[in-house]
């Protein structure tokens, strides 16, 4: 069964900037997700990247309605999500998960891994023991950890067997996406591929679809049929991702992808420094809020905000600069 | 569980861990362990010195009574007001911080705001007032010292589910559906343990002395009921017979320190991290 398994339109998170310690007063808007919308094949990974702070973990958290929505709308498996009623929301929570950048955090130091991988059924409550007891040796083994690691501590692995845990126990209750956001980021280097290739072959093996969220391309590369760039809180680029390796057109992609490290030593590329740091959320700069560091802005850039639009099959892109 | 190997073992302090069992026995059987009646006087064998006298191997007081009996049904009083007390505060203080932490906003508020006021003020001087207040009783020390003694673990605790609340396995927790009675239960109270058995071992110390020094100063447990800071009181005035104040002072330092130390090393054992090592 292949489509549409999940659809954002115009998302928007803004998180209020208060002072005073009383009578709390707005004094500004952090547009930590600002208009974004895409959409997610299933079965396929979806890769969001962009620099520290551009709003990955915000969208993922919108979408794990962790935050509440400013505006827009999540639509999964045809259903629009609505953050108000409880009884639909049960069914969606348990078909979408998450794994976070942290592996040291994100498992409870004083329960035992088979606790830790039950938990999402323990509190299902649709399961019996015997059912829970085989489920997590099954999962164990699916992320390739050894049967008995359900009776120690999360502390008695090391980082990359600890994202394992964490990856059996979002795997718990058959879920349609998971929220992958930064998986690698705080692994050893070494590590790394072994859990990109995890995630890999259970996506083959259940067909579950991903987000994947990462700063770098590197990462997304191997894995995502479609990649997503954000600047700002903004999708500046959307595409699928052999088109965006090939041809990336938005000055930022551009950017990101010299920055990123030559599939081959013999390759020569240009590396293309961007000058200044990312403007604040707070402010963002009118227009295009890539001109303040765009290699080849033009006057239009900093007046017109540019729209995502698409410029050829599977590529869209928001920038001036592109004329179709 | 916990006393799972020979070095596990090795590590215990030993004699910390003597000390308290000798405390808990004297605590439960004193009256029948010790060899004299602690409340029997008599002025003409008052003040022997210890060391001298075989029936009174550590001497007698100002009454004529006998010291080390007086020692051993003394820690009767001292376990009763430490074990209630730590029960009584460390439950207050727990559920309380975990409800300012957890829930926050203007419970938080509320509760803190109160514990900011308690600790301003100086410990000893709302006991002495209160102490004055209450008519001195085993049952009054009790509650005094329970008031007094649960904001320290609120405050510390407060700040550790402030931190547990805020981490990864917490927010998934909620995705996975966790209520948030399972949340504090099963993810946040698990990781305050360490720390609460820190505060209450450091907390017998604390109620040891605080009971005694109110004993000392006359608004603790009534004599002639035989307890550890009342003897101290006793011996002002018998400052060249040191046996009347050393040998209490003695048993009030070896208990304070046995169990800051067995603490210590329970808090390690407690920690998964470091029960390997
Ligand atoms: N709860 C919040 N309140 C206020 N501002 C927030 C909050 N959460 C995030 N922000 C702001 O929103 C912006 C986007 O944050 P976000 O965590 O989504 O970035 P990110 O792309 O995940 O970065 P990183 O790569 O560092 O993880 C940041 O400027 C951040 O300061
Ligand atoms: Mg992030």
């Amino acid at each position: 069964m292949s489509g549409i398994i999940l659809e954002v339109k115009n998302l928007k998170k803004y998180f209020p900037v208060l002072k005073g310690l009383v009578f709390m007063k707005q004094i500004g808007l952090i547009k930590a997700v600002d208009d974004i919308s895409f959409t997610i094949n299933r079965g396929e990974t979806f890769g969001l990247v962009g620099e520290s702070g551009c709003g990955k973990t915000t969208t993922a958290k919108l979408i794990l309605l962790m935050e509440k929505i400013t505006c827009g709308e999540i639509v999964f498996d045809g259903k629009k999500i609505d953050q108000q009623s409880d009884v639909d929301l049960i069914e969606y929570k348990n078909s979408v998960k998450a794994v976070f950048q942290d592996p040291y955090s994100s498992l409870s130091p004083r329960m035992r891994v088979g606790g830790i991988i039950a938990e999402p059924m323990v509190v299902s409550k649709t399961f019996s023991h015997k059912e829970i007891r085989e489920r997590v040796s099954t999962l164990l083994d699916l992320v390739g950890l050894h049967p008995d690691s359900n009776n120690l501590y999360p502390h008695e692995f090391s980082g990359g067997q600890r994202q394992r845990i964490a990856v059996a126990r979002a795997l718990a209750l058959n879920p349609k996406l998971i929220i992958l956001d930064e998986p690698v980021s705080a692994l050893d280097i070494s590590i790394r591929a072994q859990i990109i290739n995890l995630l890999r072959d259970l996506q083959n093996k259940l067909g579950v679809t991903y987000l994947l969220i990462a700063h770098d391309l590197a990462v997304v590369k191997h894995m995502s049929k479609k990649i997503g760039v954000m600047y700002l809180g903004k999708l500046v680029e959307v595409a699928e991702s052999k088109r965006l390796y090939r041809n990336p057109l938005h000055p930022y992609t551009q950017a990101l992808l010299s920055a990123a490290l030559p599939s081959h030593p013999d390759i020569r590329q240009e590396e293309i420094i961007l000058s200044g740091e990312v403007p604040s959320p707070l402010n963002p700069p009118l227009g295009c809020r890539f001109h303040t560091r765009c290699f080849n802005a033009e006057a239009v850039c900093s007046e017109e905000e540019p729209i995502l639009k698409e410029v050829e099959e599977n590529h869209q892109v928001a920038c001036h600069l592109i004329k179709i | 569980m916990v006393f799972n190997s020979i070095t596990q073992m090795r590590r215990m302090p030993i004699f910390s861990v003597l000390f308290l069992v000798i405390f808990l026995i004297c605590g439960i059987f004193g009256s029948s362990l010790a060899p004299l009646d602690p409340t029997d006087g008599d002025l003409s064998r008052s003040l022997i010195p210890p060391f001298q006298d075989r029936n009174y191997p550590l001497g007698t007081d100002h009454l004529g009574r006998d010291i080390l009996s007086r020692i051993i049904c003394g820690a009767r009083i001292s376990m009763i007001v430490c074990i209630m007390v730590i029960f009584f505060a460390g439950s207050i203080g727990t559920v309380l911080a975990l409800l300012s932490g957890y829930i926050g906003g203007k419970v938080d508020i509320i509760i803190m705001r109160i514990v900011d006021t308690m600790l301003s003020i100086p410990y000893m001087m709302i006991a002495i007032a209160l102490a004055a207040i209450l008519r001195p009783s085993l049952f009054n020390i009790i509650i005094l010292l329970s008031i007094l003694g649960w904001t320290g673990y609120a405050r510390v605790i407060r700040g550790e589910v402030l931190r547990i609340k805020d981490s990864d396995f917490v927010k998934l927790a909620k995705i996975d559906g966790c209520s948030k009675t399972r949340i504090l239960i099963h993810h946040i109270f698990p990781n305050i343990v360490n720390t609460l058995v820190i505060l209450a071992t450091l907390q017998v110390g604390a109620v040891i002395i605080i009971e005694s020094s109110l004993s000392f100063l006359g608004l603790g447990v009534p004599p002639p009921a035989p307890s550890w800071g009342g003897m101290l009181a006793d011996s002002r005035s018998y400052i060249s017979n040191w046996w009347l104040s050393t040998f209490p002072g003695l048993t009030i330092m070896a208990t304070v320190l046995s169990c800051n130390l067995l603490g210590e090393w329970l808090r390690l054992q407690m920690d998964p991290q470091f029960r390997q090592k």
